[in-house]
């Protein structure tokens, strides 16, 4: 061991040295010889010596020799007996120490040190002359740490891998680890003390004690030679000027909740950081810290009786905190979660197949899952040049009948984003959503509080029972809504908040139960003016639908009876966690729109300008042809929600910028324009599938519709575009047109109806219907 | 190994006795096999010798059980005992233990190695020997400190037994009064259920990978110790010594296991342990067979995790239990005043491994705090901090008008989180963590609960009357008749089995119910009425679930489907008429 350590030390010596004197011209290695002077000039203390250099330095150096295994060399020794070679670097670095080149030269007596190092060294060598005189041999009286006013850190090398707290143990001993976490407590930056000083009282010499652990038993008596000789028993006395401190704090860091073993909780570690590495970190803060894992032994009366054990430390070498939330995530992503996104996107439709993600446990609600996908994932925010800045955040409301799983799918997704706050609108006042201003009971300082939307800035704020909610109270969120900040201005508190959230509200139709006699605009009891603001509105409609009601009910029943999810049994399905990584790695592209998608946007736009127009005027004229029902299709219900407002262009390139993200694309394409207009229709179609009754409120309107549907499921069998359509089973279109809401008295009146004008026949047996004159 | 297999009563005092000597003659004859470099798998060694000497029940009968309370006038540091418990904080701390030191003897330059293991207590070392600290020979091991403590809720009949000697009865008896008994409890702040008095020890776990769970319940074999607590010294009191425990080895406490007198019970035995479960709680519900039904599929209903959905849960709310006229007194903590609701809590204690019970009384809610919480670095315990399979009886009639503070709101919050998504987060700073959990909930209230349950059961009339009288009449005559110990013996055995049957549903019947939901919301949608939602198939279902095991099927045949559906309707039908009637 001693072998090791002094041909270690001279290698080193060696090393350190040319280190610094021959690279001096090359660009990297001069970066010492700078750190010396800087130390020197007193403008730094810390020399830092990164681990990456002294191997390419050692690989440069092995001269003809093939590149050595790295379990050799000095880099490997380092970082196992870091505790060590700091000494050893510390000796070296006090014999290469420049002197300070005046350039940053201050007013040496402004420093204390300085002038009582003066001082002693004048005094000491007073005291060698005298003794030489005597014929005895000089003492070199203080310790090195005294005069040394840098610490010597150790920069590991890049491709150590960062720990969690559990990892490191006992093997680690003296090891330059490194251990990510999240820092949650720091306590006061205080002095330390490493060497301290005292006077005698009797002889007046000064006689300095290194201090290496956190408690030390002060000394009492001189033990200098002339107090010994003389038996004098001088008392010492401390000397807080003449001692030396560093900063020092004490800091916990914790394991992320990513690191923590399902069912378990997050462990914990305490870090010294000394010197420079103190006040780096803030409580909240993730970080790679990287240190000697230190066993300190337990100190006082707890070493008497527990000799044997010892606590862990971490002493913090070098630090580096981490950004928060997504791009935390997407640095801690291993690379076998890089593989497996990479792999989702290859395989294909990643967009379906992550938005069935969502909420695994909601059955269907294909296109509300995707527009929810697209929501977490979200447009990037446009800065103007002016400071203005438009919205990316993608606002969803899902207004839909009770019992349609609305609730379900807001707390997914609140818990999915990594800032979602989850909150409901009857509970919740204007005040707790953007923010309060509350008076301190202790201080009687006014103080503000933030309220959910506030909590949510960078992430995402679901609303529960959005229409519960106080009319005043709603307006507070119009500002969020597209300015995505707060303003207060209450008891002398004026200020602008950020929050920059997506909103994903729920509410219920008016009266609870969407009632199909009313417009659209009597269902939905919000003002327009809130409506607008949402990109997509969803119309989450309860109506039986045979098949999906079969597949719903054999989907619950196999949950009970295998204990998991029909699909989980492959091993592709995504889980919470990859759903996150996913968003995470999507949130990281910034697509742009090339020139043509962007006039076919404006087209799409145009043209739905223009229909929402022609429709609204033609609202009165348009009547009871089955025809028009049938080749109206979807466009004549997206006119019967709310206007077309420029603010829908911009929801347009949001969705469609959101889902050119979901695709892992750079720029946005005309299929990703045509899947945010489907998206917006897809909210209207369950309105489609009935007629909008309001505006056709007699019984021939229910038998059009009812033809429509005949008429649009025989295209559906039919051969091909054009050909003629064949006959259909009387008994497979009754469920059809049941599952589309109508009573089988309504069918039969239809079939009466249109037999009777000869479009329609049934056979006498009334199986089946076939098209007389084609429609 | 000589005394592997069979254990004479006498070896095995040795091994309650002095462990520690046990355990070094065992690393001595093993050190001698393997040229000394062994410690890694030493642990193992003594867990495997341990757990042969005291494989049977028998032989583990002679380890004491650990008590606070009689900590330590009758336990000896350094003797073998037993501890069931929960694992509070598995965290407690990590040590580093010097496993094997090399002992200088500055003197003479000689050098020794010594072991120690099982043990915080230094070496006693001879005049001029001491520990070489810098030696490269030492070798540390590290041990994961866990505060545990006995698990809350846990009925009598589920405590440990053991074969009393009436000499320390005695002293038991003697010791009780004297007043510093009381003061021997845990802290505070790491138990549930805030000033209760339980045990509490340091247990360390010799290895760190295979250390238990947070909220586990554990039966802990391992050496006891009065050492000290590292983090109750840093608030000053230094000398105060904590009762360790050193694990040996642990294992995790299975609720059926607990009845190994019975025999095994027989498939054809459901059926009459069905009945007999449901007269008793008919009785005990005053004669309220519809409620007396749901409170038995309560009972045996367990969370099972589906992804994210949880199925087989069944929370539920008894309404119409009257409201106590009797004050809360502030002293009275988490004890249940009403004496209707502790009517209730009693006889389901009889039956269920661990219960407890909270009143939502506005100064408990406002002050307790039910979740865990980490926030100033150590972990303390919150009122829902419990063990897998815990019964926690809340009790709202005893909540009156007032203000619900912001914790109160945080409290009733957490309860609702753990009823519908069977989740308790643990406030750690800056990143909660959400750990699942499995707990029955029952809420008694007066009127429909704050709390959004699985399933609501208005009471009948007669057994509203029945609890009506029961708060008119004198304490001594509600208290519940005593079962016969055989019956009680064989209700919870019951129980426990068909809570942990398998269940499937077969083809045909998943078919005829998937059929049966579509007609109906069909028909309900043609007739205007109000459809069947995805919940109600789903709480339908679970039912059936429960009626199927309950009777010992494990797959679900049509007629426990229709009873299910049955059930259901008779259920709705007394909510609705119920609810008109009052209103």
């Amino acid at each position: 061991m001693q072998g090791f350590m002094s041909s270690g030390k001279k290698a080193l010596v060696d090393g350190d040295t040319e280190m610094a004197d021959e690279f001096t011209p090359e660009k990297p290695r001069a970066k010492y010889v700078e750190q010396l002077q800087q130390v020197a000039n007193r403008t730094l203390d810390t020399v830092e010596v990164a681990l990456d250099d002294v191997r390419a330095f050692e690989i440069k150096h092995s001269g003809g020799h093939p590149p050595f295994a790295f379990a050799s060399s000095l880099a490997f020794r380092i970082e196992h007996n870091a505790r060590s070679y700091v000494e050893l670097f510390s000796k070296v670095v006090d014999k290469l120490l420049p002197e300070p080149d005046g350039s940053a030269m201050q007013d040496p007596d402004a420093d204390v040190m300085d002038v009582l190092y003066q001082a002693r060294r004048d005094r000491d060598q007073r005291d060698n002359e005298a003794l030489q005189a005597e014929g005895e041999d000089s003492v070199e009286s203080f310790p090195a740490e005294l005069k040394r006013r840098f610490v010597v850190r150790f920069v590991p090398r890049q491709e150590q891998r960062a720990q969690a707290v559990r990892e490191v143990g006992a093997g680690q001993i003296g090891h330059l680890v490194t251990v990510r976490g999240l820092v949650t407590r720091v306590s006061e930056v205080r002095p330390a003390m490493v060497v301290a000083a005292y006077v005698c009282d009797s002889c007046g010499s000064e006689m300095f004690q290194q201090v290496k652990s956190r408690q030390f038993l002060p000394l009492t008596q001189c033990q200098s030679k002339r107090c010994v000789e003389n038996r004098s028993r001088g008392r010492l006395h401390r000397q807080t000027r003449g001692s030396r401190f560093v900063r020092f704090q004490e800091v916990r860091l914790q394991e992320l909740t990513d690191q923590v073993p399902m069912g378990d909780i997050p462990r914990s570690l305490t870090v010294h950081c000394i010197e420079a590495t103190a006040r780096t970190l803030n409580p909240g803060d993730v970080a790679h810290v990287s240190g000697v894992f230190v066993p300190l032994p337990y100190t006082g009366f707890r070493a008497l009786r527990a000799g044997l054990l010892a606590d862990t430390l971490l002493e913090a070498h070098h630090v580096r905190p981490l950004k928060r939330r997504y791009d935390e995530l997407a640095a801690a992503a291993s690379p076998e979660v890089h593989e497996r996104l990479a792999q989702l996107q290859r395989d294909g439709d990643a967009y379906s197949r992550v938005a069935r993600a969502i909420a695994p446990e909601i059955f269907g609600h294909d296109d509300v899952k995707k527009a929810l996908l697209l929501l977490l994932v979200g447009a990037p925010t446009k800065r103007m040049r002016d400071g203005m800045s438009i919205r990316g955040d993608i606002n969803v409301c899902l207004m839909g009948d009770p019992g349609v799983a609305k609730s379900q799918l807001l707390r997914f997704v609140a818990k999915v984003a990594p800032r979602g706050v989850y909150t409901t609108g009857r509970g919740s006042s204007g005040a707790g959503l953007t923010a309060a201003v509350l008076r301190d009971a202790a201080s009687g300082e006014l103080v503000l509080e933030g309220g959910a939307l506030v909590l949510a800035d960078n992430g995402i704020c679901a609303i529960d029972e959005f229409d519960k909610m106080d009319e005043n109270d709603r307006t507070a969120i119009h500002e969020v809504m597209e300015q995505q900040t707060i303003s207060i201005s209450k008891a002398g508190i004026t200020t602008t908040l950020n929050a920059r959230t997506a909103i994903l509200a729920a509410a219920n139709p008016a009266r609870s139960r969407y009632n199909p006699r009313l417009t659209p605009e009597e269902n939905i009891n919000l003002p327009a003016a809130l409506l607008s603001r949402f990109d997509v509105l969803f119309l989450m409609l309860d109506r039986p639908s045979h098949d999906d009601d079969l597949r719903l009910a054999r989907h619950v029943a196999w949950v009970h009876t295998h204990g998991r999810h029909p699909d989980a049994a492959d091993a592709d399905a995504i889980d919470p966690d990859m759903l996150r990584h996913f968003v995470a790695a999507a949130r990281a592209r910034a697509p742009s729109l090339p020139r043509s998608v962007a006039d076919y946007v404006v087209g799409a736009y145009v043209q739905l300008r223009q229909q929402h127009k022609s429709a609204s005027a033609a609202a009165d004229a348009r009547r009871s042809l089955a025809r028009s029902a049938v080749d109206s299709g979807i466009s004549s219900g997206r006119s019967a929600i709310g206007a077309t407002t420029p603010r829908t262009l911009l929801a347009i390139l949001r969705l469609a910028q959101a889902r050119a993200r979901v695709r892992a694309a750079d720029t946005v394409e005309i299929e990703d324009v045509d899947e945010a207009l489907r998206l917006m229709d897809a909210a209207h179609v369950t309105l489609d599938a009935r007629p909008p009754a309001a505006d056709r409120p007699t019984r021939t309107d229910t038998s059009s519709a009812i033809y429509a549907l005949i008429v649009r499921h025989a295209r559906m069998l039919a051969a091909g575009p054009g050909a003629e359509l064949p006959q259909i089973g009387y008994a497979e279109m009754l469920d059809r047109v049941r599952d589309a809401g109508f009573s089988e008295a309504d069918f039969s009146r239809c079939i009466q109806q249109y037999e009777d004008i000869d479009v329609l026949h049934v056979n006498v047996s009334r199986t089946r219907i076939t098209f007389v004159s084609a429609p | 190994m000589a005394s592997s297999t069979q254990v004479a009563p006498e070896l095995a005092l040795e091994y309650v006795h002095s462990p520690l000597r046990v355990i070094h003659k065992l690393y001595d004859e093993h050190a001698s096999e393997n040229n000394g470099s062994c410690v890694s798998n030493f642990g193992k060694l003594a867990q495997e010798h341990f757990q042969t000497v005291f494989a049977n029940s028998n032989a583990l009968q002679h380890i004491p059980v650990y008590d606070q309370a009689k900590v330590p006038n009758e336990l000896k540091s350094g003797s073998l005992v037993r501890f069931r418990c929960m694992v509070q904080d598995p965290s407690y701390g990590e040590e580093l233990h010097l496993t094997i030191a090399r002992v200088l003897n500055s003197e003479t330059g000689e050098t020794q190695q010594k072991f120690s293991q099982f043990t915080d207590m230094e070496h006693t070392l001879a005049d001029g020997w001491e520990v070489d600290y810098g030696s490269v020979h030492n070798v540390f091991t590290e041990k994961e400190v866990a505060y545990c403590v006995s698990i809350p809720g846990q009925s009598a009949w589920t405590q440990l037994d053991q074969k009393d000697n009436l000499e320390s009865a005695m002293e038991a008896m003697s010791l009780t009064g004297t007043g510093e008994e009381s003061k021997r409890t845990g802290l505070s702040v790491k138990y549930p259920i805030s000033g209760a008095a339980h045990s509490a020890a340091l247990v360390k776990f010799y290895a760190p990978n295979t250390a238990p769970k947070v909220s586990s319940a554990i039966d802990v074999i391992g050496i006891y110790e009065l050492g000290r607590n590292a983090k109750a010294q840093d608030s000053g009191n230094e000398d105060e010594l904590w009762p360790c425990i050193h694990a040996i080895y642990y294992s995790e406490v299975r609720p059926q296991a607990l009845h190994s007198m019975l025999p095994e019970l027989q498939i054809n035995d459901y059926a009459s342990r069905h009945n007999m479960c449901l007269a008793h709680l008919t009785s005990v519900l005053g004669g309220d067979d519809l409620a007396a039904q749901y409170l038995l599929l309560h009972l045996l209903s367990k969370t099972v995790r589906v992804q994210d959905a949880k199925v087989g849960k069944l929370s539920l709310n008894l309404i119409g239990i009257p409201t106590s006229d009797q004050e809360q007194s502030s002293k009275a903590g988490f004890t249940l005043i009403n004496p209707a609701s502790k009517w209730i809590s009693d006889a389901i204690s009889q039956l269920v491994p661990y219960n407890i019970s909270i009143p939502f009384d506005l100064k408990l809610l406002n002050k307790s705090s039910f979740l865990p919480n980490a926030e100033d670095g150590d972990l303390q315990a919150g009122t829902l901090q419990l063990v897998q399979g815990t019964e926690v009886l809340c009790d709202e009639t005893c909540l009156s008008n007032g203000t619900l503070e912001e914790r109160g709101v945080r409290n009733l919050h957490a309860v609702q989180t753990a009823i519908i998504d069977q989740q308790v987060t643990y406030l750690y700073p800056f990143q909660p963590i959400e750990m699942p959990t499995n707990l029955r909930f029952l809420v008694l209230s007066t009127g429909k609960s704050i709390l959004h349950n699985d399933c609501d059961v208005y009471l009948s009339n007669s057994a509203k009357q029945f609890f009506k009288n029961m708060q008119s009449s004198s304490p001594v005559e509600h208290q519940l008749r005593p079962l016969d110990p055989m019956h009680t013996e064989q209700l919870r055995q019951y129980l426990e089995c068909a809570r942990h049957m398998e269940f499937s549903i077969p083809q045909p019947v998943s078919d005829f119910i998937s059929n049966e939901y579509a007609q109906t919301r069909r028909a309900a949608h043609e007739e205007g009425k109000k459809m069947m939602t995805q919940e109600e198939l789903a709480l339908t279902i679970t039912v059936a679930r429960l009626i199927s095991i309950s009777k010992g099927e494990s797959e679900l045949s049509l007629a426990s489907w229709n009873e299910a559906v049955e059930l259901e309707r008779c259920r709705k039908e007394r909510n609705l008429q119920t609810k008109s009637s009052s209103s």
